[in-house]
């Protein structure tokens, strides 16, 4: 953290003491513009590292302000990538910074409302945006971005969409609302994984019924032609333990017996279109790995 | 990482919520515990372990967190009262290459000698975190508590991530906690700083508990207090962030410091919102 970059900051700090204080985000919606306050430093460093940024992305920020975040997701983990602003003088201040900090080879910055931005190149996606302008933005973070796209934001949510990831850290030079205290959350961009899905565990066939709410699945295992007759040695139904998806990456335990094996099973596996194609782990101390394959209808 | 304590808990857990289907386990063993190598991940990033650092992890386990601390560079130990666990820890620290810096120990918890840590991590269940937090708070300022799920009672983190695990069948409904606490300093009293190029003597009235601080702060020649907007205490790191009449005029003032016995020495950034300049403090405890 530079010297030049804790003075930016604590000038920005008070002004928005001066002025920032009485931008409540209502009044600040009123006009259709999102205030200028930097993420300090100590936050951005917690956004980057919960996306788990590194060399082979490109992150684009919404509302970059002065920067920061791209130039320091250039500058310590070797990341590419653009920030947009609506202020023309800030867009001129980050592409000075990046040129300072040495990495606008890497970054660079324009100015654009981040609504008209194209965000399929991403892979990150970063900002600090109030409320309702994060929740307009959320149908578009949703049909651009790719499944497994990592969204980190400071402190304002996309609503009924938990986040994958949250923390908390206290921040005592944060001057605006909540004072103090900073939040970043992670979403992951969901795949889809909704229908009706069937796997074959060698001649036991087994339906998977998957209903999902952004990353939230649920999921019912049905055995196609299984006996239900008390004592026939075919034991209880199969049953879902818990279910999630990461991106493509979907999960799921189920209880029962498949494919001759007794106990819990942990089904992993990618979603590719209507396949997929994963592992199962069964068992407690040393799990017996097999392949998993599913199909959707 | 998963204790005999632990391992008793789930057994429990899962006898009591899922009495009704009690076949799943009739193995009589623990459940299928995935493997929760995210929240390590989480463990090892939110202390930030490093090679300067000495990790202990109490309770731990099949030792995933010891051999990940090395991993980063980290000498570590781990302790169990289970033998066979740590037998099985230092099979898997020599298969990962780690003997030399990962070393696990079997023994009671509470009879480990921590004062050489950087870093305390665990992974119990509320009550022995609790029973642990007195000898915790003995820490040197500064050391690192990791704590997964499982909190402190009334002494709150300095950082928390909280992670979706959907397929973890014990803990937070599908969620893991990972709580760090940094030990505070002790920064109770009443501080005298004398800032000649900016208000000349300062008072700082400290109150504390825990890491939380709250302070009073004046000035001379203004008679009353200033608006201290926020605090913090991170291990022996101090920050305050003032604002008020000072020489009669409207300022912001960034104290921050280090925090060692009965001095506080560090830098305030002063800003009027157009200009701004640092200034070295010292301040020294009034007893």
């Amino acid at each position: 953290m530079t010297a030049a970059m804790i003075n930016s900051f604590f000038r920005r700090a008070a002004c928005a003491l001066v002025i920032g204080l009485v931008s409540l985000p209502g009044q600040a919606q009123d006009d259709n513009f999102t205030p200028f306050v930097i993420s300090g430093d100590e936050v951005v460093l917690r956004m980057l590292r919960m996306a788990e940024v590194g060399p082979g992305d490109f992150l684009i920020d919404l509302g970059s302000g002065d920067g920061r975040i791209p130039i320091i997701a250039a500058r310590r983990f070797g990341a590419r990538g653009f920030g947009v602003d609506l202020d023309p003088p800030l867009v001129d201040l980050a592409r000075r910074n990046a040129i300072r900090d040495g990495v606008a080879d890497k970054v660079s910055f324009e100015v654009k409302d981040l609504f008209e931005t194209d965000l399929t190149r991403a892979s990150v996606v970063a900002f600090y945006l109030l409320p309702d302008v994060a929740m307009q933005l959320r149908p578009k973070l949703l049909k651009e971005l790719r499944p497994g796209t990592r969204i980190v934001a400071h402190d304002y949510n996309l609503g009924d969409w938990e986040a994958d990831e949250w923390t908390s850290i206290r921040v005592p030079d944060k001057p605006v609302a909540p004072v103090g205290i900073s939040q970043v959350f992670l979403w992951i961009v969901p795949g889809d994984a909704r229908g009706r899905w069937t796997s074959d565990f060698g001649g036991q066939r087994v339906v998977f019924d998957i209903d999902q709410k952004f990353q939230l699945l649920k999921a019912r295992v049905t055995e196609q032609g299984a006996k239900t007759v008390v004592g026939d040695g075919s034991g209880p139904p199969l049953q879902v333990r818990a279910a999630g998806l990461r991106g493509e990456q979907v999960s799921i335990v189920v209880a029962g017996r498949l494919a001759g094996r007794d106990g819990v099973h942990h089904l992993t596996g990618r979603i590719q279109g209507n396949h997929i194609e994963g592992e199962i782990l069964t068992g407690t101390r040393a799990p017996e790995r097999s392949a998993w394959k599913a199909v959707r209808q | 990482m998963i204790s005999r304590a632990l391992a008793s808990a789930l057994l429990l857990l899962a006898g009591l919520s899922c009495h009704a289907q009690s076949w799943a386990w009739d193995d009589g063993t623990v459940p299928f515990v995935v493997s929760p190598e995210e929240v390590v991940d989480r463990m090892l990033r939110i202390a930030d372990i490093g090679p300067a650092d000495r990790v202990i992890d109490l309770g731990s386990g099949d030792g995933r967190i010891v051999i990940g601390a090395a991993a980063r560079g980290a000498r570590a130990l781990g302790i169990d009262i289970d033998p066979s666990l740590v037998d099985k820890a230092r099979g898997r620290a020599a298969a990962a290459g780690m003997t030399e810096r990962a070393t696990f120990r079997s023994e009671d918890l509470f009879d480990t000698d921590l004062s050489g840590a950087t870093v305390v991590t665990m992974y119990l269940l509320p009550e022995v975190n609790l029973k642990l937090r007195p000898k915790l708070l003995r820490l040197a300022p500064g050391t690192r508590v990791v704590s997964h799920d499982w909190n402190m009672g009334d002494w709150e983190p300095d950082e928390t991530i909280e992670l979706r695990t959907p397929e973890k069948p014990v803990g937070l409904g599908g969620k893991s906690r990972v709580h760090l606490w940094i030990i505070p300093s002790d920064a109770r009293g009443r501080w005298v700083a004398d800032i000649p190029q900016h208000g000349g003597r300062w008072e700082f009235e400290i109150a504390q508990q825990y890491q939380a601080v709250s302070v009073r702060s004046t000035v001379a020649g203004n008679e009353r207090d200033l608006t201290v907007r926020a605090t913090r205490l991170r291990g022996q790191e101090i920050k305050m962030l003032v604002t008020g009449l000072v020489g009669g005029k409207a300022w912001n003032q960034f104290f921050k410091g280090t925090v060692s016995g009965d001095r506080m020495t560090g830098e305030v950034l002063v800003s009027d919102g157009d200009q701004q300049r640092t200034i070295p403090w010292t301040a020294t405890r009034k007893r």
